[in-house]
């Protein structure tokens, strides 16, 4: 019989994130997770699980984020930033932008100058100015501006006989709330002999497979936003597969030499995205199979 | 409020039962409340007040039969300290019972309780060669259990299991979760086919392991 056990996250996932965060708790509370902790953000409403929160980098500009009021930070002119808050009022980009966020309606706008002024009406508890088009997580600031660095999950020494088998195998992914920074959004990447499996969407949403080389099957897109997918290889049969969720099922297929898996990697890139399952298996997929193990966790 | 001494009181050797004469303890006593004969420096405490004239120790008197003059301790501090007024009686015994409480809650705060205790072959011999609160050890086949002297009773405090017993309860709980996670293969054959299993929102991890 199989000997399985159970493990801690530390001897699954190597995580690094030099400094802490705030994320919500099952009980509604913000937060503080340790540096190098894996934080499991909750719905701040609900409770819910939303599983293991992965961010790239970010700084809040906005000073005393948790007393806010009106001030003029700096920014970079022509660029993308983005603006959150908590609490009933909102904070109005008032020069050098323009535009209203509220709780819950974040605000990303471009700038039109090297500096913001963001005006305070009402009664806010917490606020944030950072780059790029996603809030993310509470960075908390005082009299300045305060960086949380990102969160990178490695899986290193394997034992790949014992958790997938390198010739054949396949391996599987749930996710939610994936918002994009930039670039193509990798979700699951595996690679070996030059050869890299991906599963991951570009701007518009639409999935890719990638052989280190090529795109394999650009153009194929998800209704939405995926929120699973699996890959499967054998390379006896110099093969593997691809199958995301996205509204409707999609799917692209490689059929060319290979060495087998020695790497594994996920939710790298800049993104943002809540983990909520990761398994591997050691033999080779039929497409019927793929299926079942997808509808597992989508339904 | 300082110590009750009106009239005079009888103890027994091996009886529990106090017996007064010109007393009025129901008014004036209360269960938790310390007795002690006059001359004799040893402090018991009070089990029930069953009378104006009839009171119960928490155990058996162990002094020889006497009659005379008595004091019942009153004021205590919220931890059960005794506190000492100007005219009481038999303060050396009093003082030295309210430093060993303080010492066995030092102990207590420290972690270890009685960390240096004496460690005796049973019960009998640990009441035998300690005094009132002190704490000593009692070995047996797990480990140690702790006990305090409580006016001539061993109260355990706690057992503390030797590094076998800690192994047989580890070896125990991994023969638990093997069955469980076979049984959930077995329920699910999705999870059977799985070498490595993590539920991020569950906070729970599974591998197969050589």
């Amino acid at each position: 019989m199989r000997n399985m056990k159970t493990v801690n996250f530390d001897q699954l996932i190597t995580l690094s994130r030099p400094s802490p965060k705030w994320i919500w708790n099952a009980q509604g509370q913000l937060v503080e997770v340790a540096a190098n902790q894996p934080a499991y953000n909750h719905d701040p409403v609900t409770g819910e699980a939303l599983g293991f929160d992965v961010e790239p980098a970010a700084t809040n500009l906005l000073l005393n984020s948790d007393a806010p009021a009106t001030q003029t930070v700096a920014v970079s002119d022509a660029t993308t930033y983005t603006l959150s808050v908590y609490g009933s009022g909102s904070a109005e980009i008032t020069v050098g932008g323009a535009g209203t966020a509220t709780e819950g309606a974040p605000l990303t706008f471009t700038t039109t100058g090297a500096s913001v002024e963001v005006t305070v009406t009402g009664s806010l508890d917490y606020f944030q100015l950072e780059s790029g088009s996603v809030a993310t997580s509470i960075i908390i600031t005082d009299g300045t501006a305060v960086t949380r660095e990102a969160d990178v999950p490695v899986i290193e020494n394997v034992d790949t006989a014992a958790w997938w088998g390198a010739s054949e195998g396949w391996a599987r992914i749930q996710f939610d709330g994936m918002r994009q920074v930039g670039g193509n959004t990798t979700l699951l990447l595996l690679s070996g002999g030059g050869v890299r499996f991906v599963v991951y969407t570009d701007s518009s949403g639409v999935l890719l497979s990638y052989d280190g080389t090529n795109i394999l099957n650009s153009g194929v897109p998800c209704v939405d936003v995926p929120t699973a997918g699996i890959v499967t290889w054998s390379t006896p049969q110099d093969t593997f597969k691809i199958l995301a969720d996205g509204g409707s099922v999609v799917s692209s297929s490689y059929n060319g030499a290979f060495s087998g898996i020695s790497n594994f990697n996920i939710a790298v890139d800049d993104m943002t995205v809540e983990l909520g399952h990761l398994s591997f298996g050691k033999q080779y997929l039929s497409d019927s199979e793929m299926h079942e193990k997808i509808q597992e966790l989508t339904q | 409020m300082s110590q009750y001494r009106t009239g005079t009181a009888s103890v027994v050797q091996a009886s529990a039962v106090v017996s007064g004469v010109g007393t009025a303890w129901l008014a004036n006593v209360s269960a938790g409340d310390s007795f002690v004969m006059a001359g004799t420096g040893v402090v018991y405490d009070i089990a029930s007040v069953d009378g104006d004239t009839q009171l119960t120790l928490t155990v058996p008197y162990k002094g020889a039969d006497r009659s005379g003059a008595y004091a019942i301790q009153r004021d205590f501090t919220a931890d059960g300290i005794p506190e000492m007024a100007s005219g009481d009686i038999e303060t050396a015994a009093i003082f030295t019972r309210a430093m060993r409480k303080i010492q066995s809650r030092f102990n207590l705060i420290t972690g270890v309780a009685a960390n240096g205790a004496p460690t005796y072959a049973d019960t009998t011999a640990g009441i035998a060669g300690t005094s009132d609160t002190e704490f000593f050890w009692v070995p047996d086949a797990g480990g140690l259990t702790l006990y305090q002297n409580d006016n001539g009773t061993a109260v355990a405090q706690g057992d503390y299991p030797n590094s076998q017993t800690l192994a047989d309860a580890v070896d125990a709980l991994n023969s638990q979760e093997s069955r469980i996670l076979a049984l959930i293969g077995s329920l699910h054959p999705s999870f059977g086919e799985t070498s490595l299993y993590a539920d991020f929102k569950a906070q729970s991890f599974v591998l197969e392991v050589e």
